[in-house]
């Protein structure tokens, strides 16, 4: 049920960041920069992409003591997901309106 | 006076114990405060979503500028408490936030059926209760989450709350007249408690949050029982002639019901579970709790990046020292640890043996 909800701006947003260059492995901050995202948005959208089967995640380990690092990038069904889309949806790389789901923004 | 001495050398002996315990190169000794925050809320993310949370570690670890971190932190531990899937903490959630409506739906009930007098100082204490019952509730739910804690908690809340009602004599009256007969029952039950969920958490750690859970489980519903109790026998059984009314009498049981049990009641059973859980883990050299290994969601055919693996993180630095103890550093001096452990077991003989006097002390006043 949930799997079928329609994603928001944000989350298209992260998707075409990714988008920008599929081939190379991003880190979560960095990502959040780029769209403009808190942490706490990132995450949970990275959590639900990743369970859509729309993101690859790896780590890179980190140098001795630290934690290891997770990456991400586009996954072959987020390149088609994204290729499905309008080319305007998401496109916002400013601050998006807050719970603006997908529906209405192809509506607009 | 002597549940505050109890309670309140628990938490020094906690922090002391803490400090005095930690390896040398334990790598959360030096962590920062939104780093600990942040190992914190990530023990509360559900066995799936342990791989995220340590993305969200090793991403905050590589960040610097004190507010940067703050703000990536604090961020990421509000999507950690929210963050589902639940499972069957949310059932029990929602039942504690029903028992909290229900315990203030009925206290705002009574005091208007009562009639009982409004003032600056009755808002004031409004606001405290609410924010106990809320603290209560995000407490619970951060329990709630723990791996091992539900079971073992709740299953003492009911344990601890059928104490309190025995204590009460099962009766409204004599809940609000005469308590303490049986008043042992109010130092055995958090006992059993705390051993009860070490031994069934197989450490100290489940332990003690499994008495956390339980002090608020059976909080909440005896609160809701002595405002009940206050509802239903209102001023009844009180001698006019000692010049109260019976709206006062009404008001100062609800004012009694939300600081018995909603705060000496819990703080000495989390106090006695917490040390009853300590004991047990150490009499009985409990093992440590082994979180489940997550396997990261990597589809087999997408290949991985020059010079990264695909190992769960947790095998290169676990979440939580305490969920994850390690074995000394190399370098840690064996016989510096011997001495750490030695003062810290001095200190806690020392203040059980004192909170053990001042409890007998306060048994035996007349």
């Amino acid at each position: 049920m949930r799997r079928n909800r329609p994603l928001s701006v944000q989350a298209i947003s992260v998707l075409r960041a990714l988008a920008t260059d599929p081939s190379r492995w991003r880190y979560g901050y960095d990502l959040a920069t780029e769209v403009h995202l808190k942490s706490g948005s990132l995450y949970p959208i990275l959590v639900r992409l990743a369970d859509r089967g729309l993101l690859e995640a790896t780590w890179e380990p980190g140098p001795e003591g630290r934690p290891p690092r997770h990456m991400y990038r586009l996954s072959g069904a987020g390149r088609e997901y994204l290729a499905g889309l309008p080319a305007t949806t998401g496109a916002v790389r400013t601050t998006p309106r807050r719970n603006l789901r997908l529906s209405e923004a192809s509506c607009r | 006076m002597p549940l505050m001495f109890i309670f309140l050398a628990g938490i020094a002996v906690a922090l002391i114990r803490r400090r005095l315990l930690a390896a040398p190169g334990d790598p959360t000794r030096h962590q920062d405060a939104p780093a600990r925050l942040l190992d914190w809320a990530v023990g509360l993310l559900a066995a799936e979503r342990e791989e995220w949370g340590q993305a969200m570690i090793g991403e905050l670890d590589r960040l610097d500028g004190r507010t940067r971190r703050w703000r990536f932190a604090l961020g990421c531990v509000g999507a950690a408490v929210v963050m589902p899937p639940w499972g069957r903490a949310a059932a029990a959630l929602g039942a504690l936030m029903a028992v909290a409506a229900s315990a203030t739906g009925l206290a705002l009930y009574t005091h208007v059926h009562y009639r009982i007098h409004t003032d600056g100082w009755t808002w004031v204490a409004a606001a405290v209760l609410l924010l106990v019952l809320v603290g209560y509730i995000f407490g619970g739910s951060v329990l709630l989450r723990r791996p091992g804690v539900a079971g073992p908690g709740l299953t003492g809340g009911l344990l601890v709350a059928a104490a309190w009602l025995a204590v009460g004599g099962f009766t409204f009256d004599r809940w609000l007249n005469s308590l303490w007969s049986n008043s042992w029952l109010l130092f055995v039950a958090p006992i059993v408690v705390g051993v009860g969920g070490t031994l069934w958490g197989g450490s100290a750690a489940v332990g003690r949050r499994a008495a956390r859970l339980a002090t608020v489980t059976a909080a909440l519903g005896i609160y809701l029982y002595g405002v009940l109790a206050v509802a239903v026998l209102g001023a009844a059984g009180h001698d006019p002639s000692d010049g109260w009314t019976p709206a006062q009498i009404v008001d100062d049981n609800l004012g009694n019901q939300a600081v018995f049990c909603l705060m000496a009641l819990p703080l000495m059973t989390a106090t006695i579970g917490w040390a009853a859980a300590a004991a047990t883990a150490r009499l009985r050299r409990a093992q440590p709790v082994l979180m489940p290994q997550s396997v990261l969601p990597i589809p087999e055919s997408g290949p991985a990046p020059v010079g990264t693996t695909r190992a769960t993180p947790r095998q290169s630095h676990p979440a939580t020292r305490e969920d994850h103890p390690q074995p000394s550093s190399g370098a840690t001096p064996a016989t510096a640890t011997r001495q750490r452990r030695t003062w810290y077991l001095l200190l806690l003989c020392a203040v059980l043996t004192a909170a053990v006097i001042l409890v007998f002390i306060a048994c035996l006043r007349p």
